[in-house]
């Protein structure tokens, strides 16, 4: 019997117990998940067990419509599709809501709501630059989506960043990347470009294409998911955010929350990252990977 | 016997080279041919898999990102392949991005094209989880698949089309057979050559050994055969043919040795029987008319009679000591058995022994002395000298019928050196050549020529090696022999005997010493070289000349008087070559042993003479010896009876020695005379037979 098996089957008994006491007792919070799953379910429980002062219960999406009576004072939302649940269902719009693992497009901006997003801060990816460029004055490439003001937000802080030179283009959803990337590259003798995670600009095929153009034209191409550095996909390094960083910041923004009675901010994006390098491709586009190892991390 | 018929080995190696040959190239060819064949359709298929895999993706990424430049190089390096006529690429809308024709087509007029369209596909593990950092899904960490490369997302970006052609496909095919029908005909060839060489190199020695082991079979002799050879097992059959012909050669030589020893022993025993016989039946006559001298008290004719029949009893004495030694000999036990011998004694022996054989040949002179006049005591075998010694004296009396025959002796450096000299027929250089060459063993091809043993000159050669002296001859066709003997020996002088050179005493000769002192004294120079143009064989031949001229029948002479033919009694005619036969039946024919004096005869020494005879007289009885040199009794026979006015009705007597005459030749004895008689005849026997043939006279 695995470790992960033992841990769900004793957080089907908590919640069992939770969900029975639910009627008699009273849960400050609940964690909804889109349905129950081993690595979920860890994530929630991790979650409503945090707080010593408050109570949590971890609910799916059915459990949730089907019991919910408003007795909740805050909802912690995990997943896409339960954010859109949520945010369907108008008898909540004046309860919080603490949303995680959650794309950008999916999060709506209004009072009582806050997101946690796993996209990549930008201060930590130019930091990675830095460290795998370090002799030069990097001149680093970024795409990003046209209606983002997040992004555009977060270009413009950044790029007054010492050391370094970052351009910026802004797409449209018809614009095609990848067809635009080497004229990009060329045009402003980049050495590095920043992926952000963006279904807007971005598909499956332009975004292989991009990797292939950088590639050929030996510029580093950082990334933000593992996924994307590991089995040759063509990303040279990533400063990624792990299920356990988000997790915590979940579990501190719901500490927060009850202590202040508010959300501090309607968004927030972790502070440090891991960092995963492809050695071997590094190695052929002349970056120093020295410093890294697997287990490498770093801060904003 | 139904024999199969049989290929030469060389068939047999020709078919399995080209057996061979034929299984090592056919499949080969078959094979090439069928590759050839597969060749396009592979190449397609291997088309097809090229550019699904890494042409897929550098394309679909070309096309993706709008890289004309990629998409140019992608199909720079599709189109060489040599059935690719065009390569087209299009996007997933259909327009053309680029286009590329084979140059190797420029110029040619391609008619057969064929079309064919590939899809691009881009295709990526990147999934729009990824897209927007969904940590939720697909959690990929430790997970057993982490490291598979997996696609996840395919997407139609354009397409590639092929122009193809099998027009230089087919012609490479072709060029691939033809090639290797060359390379096979170039193989075979090499194959041919090699054999040829191979062969060649044992072609003769296999010839040889064939033709060699046929000689064999057919029974030649003397077959060897060349050991030499590069292939092991023809020399080792070579060196084991020349064994086997090696031990038939040596099985062959005992053959034809016990052969030859058989022959010789037959010859002999024939011989012997003849000279062994006629002695013998001598005897029995001469004892019967001495009998009858005796018994009508003619003491004096009856001695001399008498001294015939020792003079016969000492030849067949010689004959039987001469078979006894020669057997010894043979045998190898014959022993040397010296004494000490008076020369005289000796030779005195020889004289008499040959002196009456000598005489009966009226025109023949016999001289028997010592060369200085001095005799000695001689330490010798006695009986194996006189065998040397009466052979040489016997030839020469044989085979001389008128002159000399003389025997000279001396003792001189201890040797005992006889010469015997005679005016006979002589011999050629060949003949003198092959008697030299001293016979292994006795001649086997004794050919009665002459009534005599005919292995004389075998047997002085055998004893005179014996007795380790020599004998050598000189001769000279027509005008005699001269035989010298040297016998070793040990010696010692006595006193002169004066009666070494004296005449014969004996007169026993009666009529025939009378006829010979008529005849010319002979000078025969024993010093001078025996050469035929020398005076005195000049003086010889005269003398032959003067006696031959004497009359034509000398014979006749030994007639009291000539016939008197005339119808009133009985003419017989005798024909025999040996005198002393004839001296017994002119005393058996004589009127006093016949008791009538009807009895006309007539005596002949050669058929020749007798036909001459026959042709002027007609004869009522002929009686014929059948040995004769020659014309034998039979072959006279068989002209008579050939001849009408010849006497074929007279009565016909064959008269023989010999016990053992062929059937073939008795049968025509049988036919061709009346009767056959054996020699040796009493007084009884011819008064029978003419009574006989007075009987059919007056029938």
């Amino acid at each position: 019997m695995s470790k992960r098996f033992f841990k769900s089957t004793l957080f089907w008994a908590f919640s069992v117990v939770l969900m029975l006491g639910s009627n008699s007792t009273f849960a400050d919070y609940a964690v909804v998940i889109p349905k129950h799953s081993p690595s979920i379910d860890e994530i929630a429980s991790q979650i409503a067990t945090a707080l010593p002062d408050h109570k949590g219960i971890v609910l799916d999406k059915a459990e949730f419509k089907r019991i919910y009576k408003g007795q909740f004072n805050l909802i912690v939302t995990i997943g896409k599709d339960v954010l859109e649940a949520v945010n369907n269902e108008a008898t909540l719009n004046d309860v919080p809501v603490l949303s995680a693992f959650t794309p950008r497009q999916s999060f709506q901006l209004r009072d009582h709501r806050a997101a946690i997003f796993n996209d990549i801060n930008l201060s930590i990816q130019i930091k990675l630059i830095k460290k795998l460029l370090p002799k030069t004055t990097p001149r680093i490439g970024i795409f990003y989506p046209q209606s983002s003001v997040f992004f555009k937000k977060q270009i413009n802080l950044v790029s007054r960043t010492e050391g370094i030179f970052l351009i910026s283009a802004a797409l449209a959803k018809s614009d095609n990347a990848a067809k635009m990337i080497t004229n990009f590259i060329n045009k402003n003798d980049l050495d590095a470009f920043v992926f952000i995670p963006s279904s807007e600009i971005y598909d499956p095929h332009s975004l292989a294409a991009i990797f292939y153009s950088l590639y050929r034209n030996e510029v580093a191409a950082i990334v933000y998911s593992p996924k994307l550095v590991k089995n040759g996909v063509g990303g040279a390094a990533a400063a990624t955010f792990d299920k356990k960083i988000v997790t915590q910041t979940i579990i501190d923004e719901v500490n927060s929350f009850y202590k202040l009675g508010r959300f501090r901010s309607p968004f927030f994006i972790p502070k440090i990252a891991n960092i995963v390098v492809n050695q071997k491709l590094s190695r052929s586009i002349q970056l120093d990977v020295s410093a890294f190892t697997n287990e490498s991390q770093i801060h904003e | 016997m139904n024999r199969k018929k049989l290929l030469s080995f060389k068939a047999w190696l020709g078919i399995t080279i080209v057996t061979i040959s034929a299984t090592i190239y056919a499949p080969i060819l078959l094979l090439v041919y069928q590759e050839s064949e597969n060749l396009f359709s592979s190449e397609i298929e291997d088309v097809h898999s090229v550019i699904s895999s890494s042409l897929q993706n550098s394309l679909s990424y070309a096309i993706e990102t709008g890289n004309s430049g990629l998409i140019q190089t992608t199909i720079d390096s599709v189109v060489p392949i040599s059935f690719i006529y065009s390569v087209t690429v299009l996007d997933e809308h259909g327009n053309a991005l680029a286009f590329k024709k084979n140059p190797i087509y420029d110029g040619l007029v391609i008619s057969e094209l064929k079309s064919n369209e590939i899809a691009i596909f881009s295709r990526t593990t990147i999934d729009s989880s990824i897209i927007d950092n969904d940590l939720l899904t697909d959690n990929l960490d430790g997970h057993p698949l982490e490291n598979k490369l997996e696609y996840k997302v395919k997407k139609l970006v354009g397409y590639l089309h092929i122009t193809s052609t099998t027009y230089l496909t087919k012609k490479r095919s072709y060029n691939v057979v033809v090639q290797s029908i060359a390379l096979s005909v170039l193989f075979a060839a090499i194959s041919f050559l090699v054999f040829l060489a191979v062969l060649r190199s044992i072609n003769k020695n296999i010839a040889d050994l064939i033709e060699s082991v046929k000689r064999l079979a057919n029974g030649e002799r003397g077959v060897t055969l060349s050991e030499k050879s590069n292939v092991r097992e023809i020399s080792v059959f070579a060196s084991s043919l020349n064994s086997v012909a090696a031990n038939l050669e040596k099985a062959w030589q005992e053959i034809d040795s016990h052969e030859e020893i058989f022959a010789v022993k037959n010859n002999i025993l024939q011989i012997a029987a003849h000279e062994l016989r006629t002695p013998i039946a001598s005897l029995k006559t001469y004892l019967d008319i001495a009998m009858t001298f005796e018994k009508n008290n003619r003491h004096s004719e009856a001695t001399t009679t008498l001294k015939k029949c020792f003079s016969d009893i000492e030849s067949l004495d010689r004959h039987v000591t001469s078979i006894l030694a020669l057997s010894a000999l043979e045998q190898g036990v014959l022993k040397q058995n010296n004494n000490w011998i008076n020369s005289k004694e000796l030779f005195d022996d020889l004289d008499r022994q040959f002196k009456v054989k000598c005489n009966s040949k009226i025109e023949l002179s016999w001289n028997c002395a010592s060369m200085d006049g001095n005799d000695y005591e001689l330490l010798i075998d006695y009986d194996l000298v006189s065998i040397v010694l009466s052979n040489a004296i016997d030839n020469a009396i044989k085979y001389t019928e008128r002159g000399l025959v003389d025997v000279q002796y001396q003792f001189i450096n201890n040797e005992l050196q006889v010469e015997v000299r005679d005016t006979g027929i002589g011999l050629t250089e060949d003949q003198i050549n092959v008697l030299m060459t001293k016979p292994k063993q006795l001649q086997n091809d004794i050919k009665r020529k002459r009534d005599g043993w005919g292995i004389g000159i075998a047997t002085m050669h055998r004893f005179t090696d014996f007795l380790n002296g020599s004998m050598s001859i000189e001769s000279a066709i027509g005008f005699g022999s001269r035989v010298l003997i040297i016998i070793p020996a040990k010696g010692r002088p006595i006193s002169k005997v004066s009666s070494l050179n004296a005449p014969a005493t004996d007169s026993a000769i009666g009529e025939v010493a009378n006829a010979k002192a008529n005849k010319p004294p002979l000078n025969f120079d024993t010093k001078q070289p025996y050469l035929p143009a020398n005076k005195a064989a000049a003086k010889i031949s005269e003398g032959f000349v003067a006696a031959q001229d004497g009359g034509p029948h000398s014979i006749d002479s030994l007639t009291n008087e000539r016939p008197n033919h005339s119808k009133d009694g009985i003419n017989v005619l005798l024909i025999d070559n040996e005198p002393q036969h004839l001296q017994q039946m002119k005393v058996l024919l004589s009127e006093e042993f016949l008791r009538r004096s009807d009895v006309r005869s007539t005596f002949c020494a050669k058929p020749i003479d007798a036909i001459r005879e026959l042709e002027e007289t007609h004869y009522d009885l002929l009686i014929i010896d059948y040995h004769m040199p020659e014309i034998d009794g039979l072959q006279l026979l068989i002209f008579i009876d050939e001849q009408e006015n010849l006497c074929r009705e007279s009565y016909k007597v064959i008269l023989t020695a010999d016990a053992n005459i062929p059937a073939g030749v008795k049968t025509k004895m049988d036919l061709l005379s009346d009767r056959i008689l054996s020699k040796g005849l009493t007084g009884s026997d011819v008064r029978n037979l003419i009574r006989q043939v007075s009987m059919k006279v007056v029938n």
